[in-house]
């Protein structure tokens, strides 16, 4: 089968190593020298977390550059492992009964 | 019976990948259940639990915090680093130079190498603590801890200053078993990726082996997208009041 391949760039590389980084220096900063609310400090660690995610799926493992099937393998185990956290959250979250 | 033609074209099925490409898909698919799965249950115990260790609270004077964000901090860019020289791996082998592919696969292995040394620095320290599953801090003993003969186990849930209770050995216990549970699968599929980047980088490479560093390095991001989520969730989200 053909092995068609994704553009490949150097720079764009480098450039999305220090995004990750900068980020992650970012989601430290947000939890332990900014004293936010605990509300503030899950959406930025979280929220800076899925970006990450997001840039190494689609430019290290080249999701950006793949055709429809992509969708196919990555949408399914996503919708599953949520529907577990939302199935399972109301059962004994909140209830503190482990305390 | 009659024979019927087809060219390739016409029985080519599946996706327009090529299958090992696909295998490799679909085994990260199943990763994604199997570490989400012990995500969710880490998720859905944290919120049931009704104290948890904050990665900020000093266990007891003079012993430090349950982790160290600093430390998870500086591993997780070591992490990052690795995938970065995993694609520039993967760059290199495409435009068929496979020293430089070899050099960047070796820097893989290295900061693999200082990600899993770290880790196992903050093992013993927890180990040393008492804090593991079943371990002496989750059962409130009152042995005095090894190299801190003023310090019991149980010092380690007692009072804060304002003789507020901020843990339970119960709690210490539940933190211990997540914590290992998922930061020691991560490992082991660390230790994985980096046999089979030994394995590349102890054989002669050549083009044909673009595939295998391009295969390779979808597992490793995959490993590394796992840690992206681990490290907020026990480094640095704080417990709430």
């Amino acid at each position: 089968m053909e092995h068609a391949h994704a553009p490949v760039s150097v720079k764009l590389y480098a450039v999305i190593g220090t995004i990750l980084v900068v980020g992650t220096v970012l989601a430290f900063v947000f939890a332990d020298a900014l004293h936010l609310s605990w509300g503030a400090t899950v959406l930025m660690i979280f929220g800076i977390a899925s970006f990450k995610v997001l840039l190494v799926a689609l430019y290290f493992m080249h999701l950006k550059f793949e055709g429809r099937w992509k969708y196919i393998l990555t949408i399914p185990p996503l919708i599953l492992f949520l529907g577990l956290l939302l199935a399972l959250l109301p059962d004994i979250a909140g209830l503190g009964r482990y305390g | 019976m009659s024979s019927i033609a087809h060219t390739a074209d016409e029985v080519e099925l599946g996706p327009p990948i090529p299958t090992a490409k696909f295998a490799i898909w679909l085994f990260l698919a199943t990763e994604v259940m199997f570490f989400g799965a012990f995500i969710g249950a880490y998720i859905v115990l944290r919120s049931g639990a009704g104290a948890w260790p904050d990665p900020h609270w000093e266990l007891a004077p003079g012993l430090g915090t349950i982790v160290d964000p600093i430390i998870g901090t500086l591993n997780t860019v070591v992490l990052l680093g690795s995938s970065v020289t995993v694609v520039l791996a993967h760059a290199a082998a495409l435009r068929q130079q496979m020293s430089r592919a070899r050099a960047f696969i070796g820097l893989t292995i290295l900061l693999g190498l200082a990600f899993l040394v770290v880790k196992y620095f903050e093992y013993s320290h927890k180990i040393h603590l008492g804090i593991y599953p079943g371990g002496p801090a989750g059962m409130g003993s009152t042995h005095p801890i090894h190299g801190h003969e003023n310090l019991t186990y149980a010092d380690l849930t007692a009072p804060d200053a304002a003789g507020n209770p901020r843990l339970t050995p119960s709690s210490l216990n539940l933190f211990a078993s997540c914590y290992f549970t998922l930061t020691g699968f991560h490992a082991l599929h660390m230790v994985g990726g980096i046999l089979v980047w030994a394995w590349l980088f102890l054989k002669k490479l050549t083009p044909a082996n673009e595939r295998h560093i391009e295969y390779t390095g979808l597992y490793w991001h995959f490993v590394d997208i796992v840690w992206i989520f681990l490290f907020p969730l026990f480094y640095l989200l704080p417990t709430r009041s």
